[in-house]
């Protein structure tokens, strides 16, 4: 085997190292002070300026593929869902959000841009999830609903997510969309 | 009187907003789930709205969910209808 590592061996690193970030993730979000939000938000918001810079430079197809995973795959692992629920949670939620960066939050106009557009598949994911878990109303996909997408009315964009996503029937679509009674939507 | 007119010219401009808003949610959202919401099927859910709409009366708030998904139903198909006679 020498140096290099086995596929499995890869994994549990990997999956160690994530469950580390998130931890920190969590300690960052809990510490209540107003810079520590702006840092932590500065110091991912250069780095991920940085990488779409090279994408953008980059001409060779299979690179400009791999800086886009990347991308993806840090903004899921450091702003998933659980990050969402935990700045619902925390008690200076205004500050974490108010420091969040506004190129990342979702336009009409910004939705062709990289990060946005993971955002927005972190988002349908989260939207998802919670359906199919029967809460009757999810403070923290709200709060996600009206800080990341600030152009939009929120009870219209409810709606048209909830209609879009919900994997019913296409011949009853709408039927299963009106009978069902967990919707996190706010009418 | 002037508080009146003051409280009707604040109404008037939330309504405006909320308008422009649902205008862009709804320009935005015939891009990002362009698949579902084509002409084609947008007729379609209309018309499955209306027959379902019968089943209900409107003391029930199945009739209001109806209302307010066939309203976003018609603001996409004017939107939908509009771009497309711009482009003929």
């Amino acid at each position: 085997m020498g140096y290099y590592l086995s596929l499995k061996q890869r994994e549990v690193k990997a999956y160690a190292c994530i469950a580390q970030l998130r931890v920190l993730i969590e300690k960052i979000i809990n510490t209540n002070i107003d810079k520590e939000y702006y840092f932590f938000f500065a110091y991912i918001e250069k780095h991920l300026d940085q990488k779409e810079r090279e994408l953008k430079k980059e001409q060779k197809e299979d690179k400009r593929e791999k800086i886009g995973k990347y991308i993806n795959y840090f903004l899921n692992i450091f702003l998933n869902y659980d990050f969402f629920e935990i700045i619902t949670k925390s008690s200076s939620s205004y500050d974490i959000w108010d420091n969040f960066p506004l190129d990342w939050k979702i336009t009409e106009k910004s939705f062709k841009k990289v990060i946005p557009r993971v955002f927005f598949n972190i988002y349908l994911r989260t939207v998802q999830s919670t359906i199919s878990k029967e809460a009757k109303f999810d403070e923290a996909l709200n709060s996600i609903n009206e800080k990341l997408f600030p152009e939009f009315e929120p009870i219209v964009w409810s709606n048209i997510t909830s209609f879009a996503i919900l994997s019913y029937k296409p011949n009853n679509r709408v039927k299963s969309f009106i009978l069902k009674k967990n919707l996190w939507v706010v009418i | 009187m002037h508080s009146f007119d003051n409280q009707k010219e604040l109404m008037e401009k939330e309504n405006q907003v909320i308008e422009e808003e649902t205008e862009l949610t709804i320009n935005s959202s015939l891009k990002v789930f362009k698949d579902f919401f084509t002409i084609k099927k947008l007729n379609k859910y209309k018309k499955e709205a209306s027959i379902l709409k019968k089943q209900f009366n409107n003391k029930q708030k199945e009739y209001y969910r109806i209302i307010e998904i066939e309203n976003i139903f018609n603001l996409m198909l004017k939107k939908l209808n509009k771009d497309d006679a711009r482009t003929n």
